[in-house]
This record gives structure tokens, C-alpha cells and sequence, in this order.
């Protein structure tokens, strides 16, 4: 610590610390009405205060006072939310705060998928890409094409990138895989960079060859399991209707090869599941995790084509989503650690100054910033549900294929700029006044898929509808129960 | 400053002084409603019409329209409470993006008193 002066390091005088009576100064703020009694104010940077409904005008009009309302003032103050000095001492600070929540964007992008194959030996009514094909070669990545995405991924500035294998089904497609692990591994050594491996399966294929190989290269596994036997097996068709079994079989012998966390599992929900929020929690806390990822049905593919059985509207989505939420609360108030992760990536954004790495909640979106995808063809997407619509034969956000783009072309190329206009929440009708703006995120894709229309329309849109209520919910349950608030900073400490 | 009528049995006006609420608290405002209805925004000498029509076919919502008439009152309110944060605090919130993006050393510590507030590193603000 260069040049330290210490003669200052002692408090100053009394009168040093009292307020001039100035009148206080607003800093840029955004408010949301949470129930009819109650209001949050969010800062610029996400920082909030809980508020009686009312306080907001008491505010602007200058009807706070500095001692009467000393507690709620002083909230304000250390909220960001005020400033009782003209010449705005904290901007600084404040400043950090704001990039630091947008330190996302520092590394670019990380996530990188290939799809391996489209062949699967499920038959999901939802889903939204797979072939079934007794024909080894269809629809497989070739080695030609996973070489030109490893060597478009390591161009990627950021210093630490995921490469994770998608099917169909992934492990249709192992020897596939297998090269691809080798080839980046070398390649990251060469470029200096930190790689991690994910295969998303749904293990009905695991081998114990299989398995070893993941322990010696340190893959993830992520895997799908919609909930109890019946339910699963409802949705995820096999000829056997043996789903359930081989994966919760898969589970406990992939976490018996490679550690109980390094297997992880996502839920899909159908219409079907809406009728079962409890059980389905319930399941995963009898398989032994300790989280869950309600997640809704995607609009996408042949989800959207098969409407009668997957059609549902948010309104239901909320009402499961609520149920199931209160479920696990109820088992956290029981002493028990048990996460929803929709919920803790939103109250991480909340409860701490720092960003999260979901491509599905980010502003600007994710799509490119922070994951890119190389189809089994050789086209390039950018995200996950791009290649879903291109599956529909809507190649909006095709972004160039590996035989012809380069890096340039594909991430700074007039695509990727057409997108980038649409891609910030905070330019966008609508969001650009909602005081959950720095929790919520933009989706592009969703929206041209959902409303014909990458920029979107707020009012009628499901992303709006879903995020503005779940973030108004989990405002209401803070607000109402200390309690709840407690374990909700629990479900943020254990996140990363 | 606010008047309703009722053209219809499905619709709702509300005559607004423009002196009091801006074009662009209105645009915000019903931005809103266009989900629920079919929205038409009028200018007219000193006010600005808005009409409010329940699309042809789609029932009426539940009390209408003396829920609607409240949730208009509440929402302008809130509206114009955001234009007037939004016109106070618009210098501070382009400083702050600037300030925030703009490039500097990370290593750099903060210059303010709360960054320092026993004065470890600086005395009177300044880098010592
Ligand atoms: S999508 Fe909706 S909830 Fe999210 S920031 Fe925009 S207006 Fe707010």
C-alpha cells in the first residue's frame, strides 16, 4: 500500500457529521407496485427498498422529511435510491455497482453447444428437434465440422468456455463426442484456455464404458427428469415406456462413477405436469438433489405444432409455479436445504451486486454474448431455441455456417448487429421504465418466435407476463415473512 | 385535468390536459392496456382523447368499467411520477453509464469517502 497517511485515520469532529438541512437530491430510480399497500423502489444498480404504496409521490414532491422519516430515509440513502449532497459523492461508487452487474459482458461468450446428433430413441411429443432413424450417419456432426467449431470457439476472448454436447440424444453419437473431448482439450491447452464438458442426455444409452470416460475427462452429465414414474413416462415416450427406470438408474450410477454433483437434471413442463406441481418437487427431493428448475414448456418447434397437448397459457404456468414454490418452502421451513433455481437466479440478482451467467435473463440477451450454437449440419445459431425454430424451417437467427463464416463474420457480422438492437431490456418499450429491468433480460428469439417480431411486444408477451409476476411474487413473499428472506439469501449463498 | 365518457357499452374515453400529463406519459401509460383493448389516442386542441374498446367478440372484464376507470386513475399517477423522476435524475443516469463503461484501470481504488471512510489511503479525498 504505496504512500499510506494515517495522521487521518482518526474520526474528525461531531460537527463534521451533521447533515446541512439542504433538500435531498433523487438518483435514478424505477418503482413497481408490489400489492395494493406496498411498492419496491429499485435503483439503477438493483439495489431496493420495500415501501408503503404511496411513498414513491411522497418522495418526488419532497414530502419526505429527513428526521420524521429517518429510518425510511436512510434506506433510500444507502439503497442509492437518493443523495442528500448536490455534487452526488457516491457516483462513483455507484458506477461500479452498475458495471459490475454487467460484468457478464466482460468475457463474451462462453457456452458453446454443438449438437452431436438429432437421432434419439425417445419419441417426446414436445420435443422439439429429434429424429428417430435405425441409419447411424444421419444427422450426426461430422469430425470436419466439430474441428471448425473448436477452432471458432477457442477464438472466443473469454478465457473459460464451456463446450457442451446436444443431441437428439448425445450419447447416440459417443465416438462423436469422445473426438471432440480430445481435439479441445489439446486445443485449450494450445490457446490457454479453462474448458469444461457437459453431455445433455437422458442416460437411457449410458454404458459403463461411458461413464468411465466421463470420470477420466471430468464431464458433466446433465440430464431430464420431468417427475414422478407416471409423469415422466407420459412425456417422454419409449416404445418400453421405461423412461423413468433408466434414468433414474442412469442418475445413481453416474453419480456413483463421478460424484453426486457432477450429475445434474432439468424438468420440462408439459400441460400434463401443471396438474402435478408437488409431486414433481417432491420426486427430485426423493432422488436426492438439492434443487429443481421449473422451467416453462418452450414455445418453440414442434411444441408449437402440437398445441392441444402442449398449449397452456402463463396464467397456469404462475399457478403451478406458485404452488410448487410454496412446496419448497414448506420443506426448507422444515430445516431442510432445498432450492428453486428460476427463483435464486432472479434473487441473485436481487440480493447481491452480482450478475448471473443465465443466457434466458441478461440484457443484453445472451444469444452470442454468451452462447453460440453449431448444429450437426454445419449451420450456426445463436442459442438453443434459434435451431429449434430453424428445425421449423424459420431461419431467422441462423447466423452463417462453419465451412464459409468466420469468426468475424458470425459474432460481429449484420446479423449479430440486427439482433444487438433489440437485445438491451433497457431500450425496449415497455422494459425501459419497469423497475425489474436489471432482474429481468430480453429474448429476441422468443418473441419473433412467439410474436412474429424479435423486438416484442410487452403487454401481450409470455416472457413479460412470467418474469413481471414471478418478480413481484418473490417481492411479496420478502415483504411478508422475514422468514422466507432468510432462506432465500440461503439459496443465493449456495449459487454460483 | 381528467374526464370519462362512455361511447359504448364496451368502450371507455378519458379526456386528459396536456398541460399535465405529456404525450409521452400517455404513450407509456396505455402502452399498457393494448393487450386488454383496442386502444386509440386522440390529440385534440388543449387535451389528448384516449379510448378504450373491448375487442368485438372478447367478454367484458369483471367490473367493468369501474375497475378499469381506477386502474386508469392509479396508472397516470404512476406514470407522471416516472416522468418526473425520469426528468430529474436523466443527467445523473447518462453520467453513470458513461462513468460505468467508460475505461479505467480496475485497480484503481474509489476516490470518495465511503470508499475510504477511516482514510486509510487518501486524506481529505485526495490520493496521498
Ligand atoms: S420483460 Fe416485462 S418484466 Fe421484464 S423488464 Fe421488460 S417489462 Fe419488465
Amino acid at each position: 500500500m504505496p504512500n499510506v497517511v494515517r495522521a487521518t485515520r482518526k474520526f474528525k469532529g461531531a460537527t463534521q457529521y451533521v447533515q446541512a438541512e439542504t433538500s435531498y437530491r433523487l438518483l435514478p430510480f424505477r418503482f413497481h407496485v408490489v400489492t395494493p399497500d406496498r411498492e419496491v423502489i429499485v435503483s439503477e444498480a438493483g439495489d431496493f427498498v420495500l415501501v408503503p404504496r404511496g411513498t414513491v409521490r411522497r418522495l418526488v414532491t419532497r414530502e419526505l422529511d429527513r428526521q420524521r422519516d429517518s429510518e425510511l430515509y436512510a434506506d433510500l440513502l444507502a439503497n442509492f435510491i437518493l443523495c442528500d449532497s448536490a455534487d452526488l459523492p457516491l457516483l462513483d461508487v455507484l458506477a461500479t455497482r452498475y458495471r459490475t452487474k454487467k460484468s457478464f459482458l466482460d468475457a463474451f461468450t462462453a457456452l458453446h453447444i454443438f449438437v452431436v446428433t438429432l437421432r434419439c430413441e425417445h419419441t417426446c411429443h414436445y420435443c422439439q428437434v429429434s429424429r428417430v432413424t435405425a441409419d447411424k450417419d444421419a444427422f450426426n456432426m461430422s469430425r470436419e465440422h466439430l474441428d471448425k467449431g473448436i477452432a471458432l470457439m477457442m477464438q472466443s476472448p473469454n478465457p473459460h468456455v464451456t463446450m457442451e454436447f446436444q443431441g437428439g440424444e448425445a450419447l447416440l453419437a459417443f465416438e462423436t463426442i469422445v473426438y471432440g473431448v480430445e481435439k479441445a482439450t489439446a486445443q485449450a491447452q494450445l490457446h490457454d484456455k479453462q474448458i469444461t464438458f457437459v453431455i445433455c442426455t437422458n442416460l437411457a444409452v449410458l454404458t459403463a464404458e461411458m461413464l468411465v470416460y466421463c470420470q477420466e475427462h471430468n464431464i458433466l452429465l446433465s440430464t431430464s427428469l420431468d417427475g414422478p414414474e407416471s409423469l415422466h413416462n407420459a412425456n417422454r415416450h419409449r416404445p418400453q415406456r421405461n423412461s423413468y427406470q433408466l434414468t433414474v438408474e442412469g442418475i445413481a450410477n453416474a453419480r456413483a462413477a463421478l460424484g453426486h454433483d457432477r450429475v445434474s437434471a432439468l424438468m420440462t413442463t408439459s400441460t400434463l405436469s401443471l396438474e402435478h406441481p408437488i409431486e414433481i418437487v417432491d420426486e427430485y427431493i426423493r432422488q436426492g438433489f438439492n434443487s429443481i428448475f421449473l422451467r416453462p414448456i418452450s414455445p418453440y418447434g414442434f411444441a408449437l405444432r402440437s398445441d392441444k397437448k402442449n398449449k397452456y397459457d402463463t396464467d397456469r404456468f404462475l399457478d403451478f409455479y406458485k404452488t410448487a414454490l410454496a412446496r419448497i418452502l414448506d420443506y426448507n421451513f422444515q430445516g431442510n436445504f432445498f432450492r428453486e433455481d428460476y427463483a435464486t437466479i432472479i434473487l441473485r440478482k436481487i440480493l447481491t451486486p452480482f450478475p448471473v451467467g443465465y443466457v434466458d435473463l441478461q440484457s443484453p440477451a445472451g444469444l452470442l454474448n454468451s452462447v453460440v450454437v453449431f448444429n450437426y449440419d454445419g449451420n450456426i445459431y445463436a442459442s438453443d431455441e434459434a435451431r429449434m425454430l430453424a428445425e421449423m424451417k424459420n431461419y431467422e437467427f441462423l447466423l452463417g455456417h462453419l465451412d464459409t463464416h468466420s469468426y468475424q463474420q458470425i459474432f460481429y457480422g449484420k446479423k449479430a448487429a440486427q439482433i444487438s438492437e433489440v437485445w438491451a431490456n433497457e431500450s425496449l418499450a415497455g422494459c425501459s421504465e419497469c423497475a425489474f429491468q436489471s432482474y429481468c433480460g430480453a429474448d429476441p428469439v422468443l418473441h419473433y418466435a412467439t410474436q412474429g417480431d424479435m423486438y416484442g411486444y410487452r403487454p401481450t408477451s409470455v416472457f413479460c407476463q412470467k418474469n413481471m409476476e414471478i418478480i413481484r411474487y418473490l417481492f411479496e413473499l420478502m415483504d411478508a415473512d422475514p422468514h422466507i428472506t432468510r432462506i432465500f439469501r440461503s439459496w443465493v449463498a449456495d449459487f454460483n | 385535468m381528467m374526464e370519462f365518457s362512455y361511447p359504448s357499452a364496451t368502450a371507455v374515453a378519458v379526456l386528459l390536459d396536456r398541460a399535465t400529463y405529456s404525450e409521452a406519459v400517455i404513450y407509456k401509460c396505455f402502452y399498457w392496456y393494448g393487450g386488454d383493448y383496442q386502444v386509440t389516442i386522440e390529440a385534440e386542441t388543449t387535451r389528448t382523447r384516449v379510448q378504450l374498446t373491448v375487442p368485438e367478440g372478447k367478454p367484458l372484464p369483471p367490473s367493468f368499467p369501474q375497475a378499469l376507470l381506477s386502474r386508469i386513475q392509479n396508472d397516470l399517477v404512476d406514470f407522471k411520477l416516472r416522468e418526473l423522476v425520469t426528468q430529474e435524475t436523466q443527467i445523473v443516469r447518462e453520467l453513470l453509464v458513461a462513468k460505468a463503461f467508460a475505461h479505467y484501470d480496475s485497480e484503481q481504488p474509489l476516490r470518495t469517502e465511503l470508499a475510504d471512510p477511516v482514510g486509510f489511503h487518501y486524506s481529505d479525498g485526495k490520493q496521498a
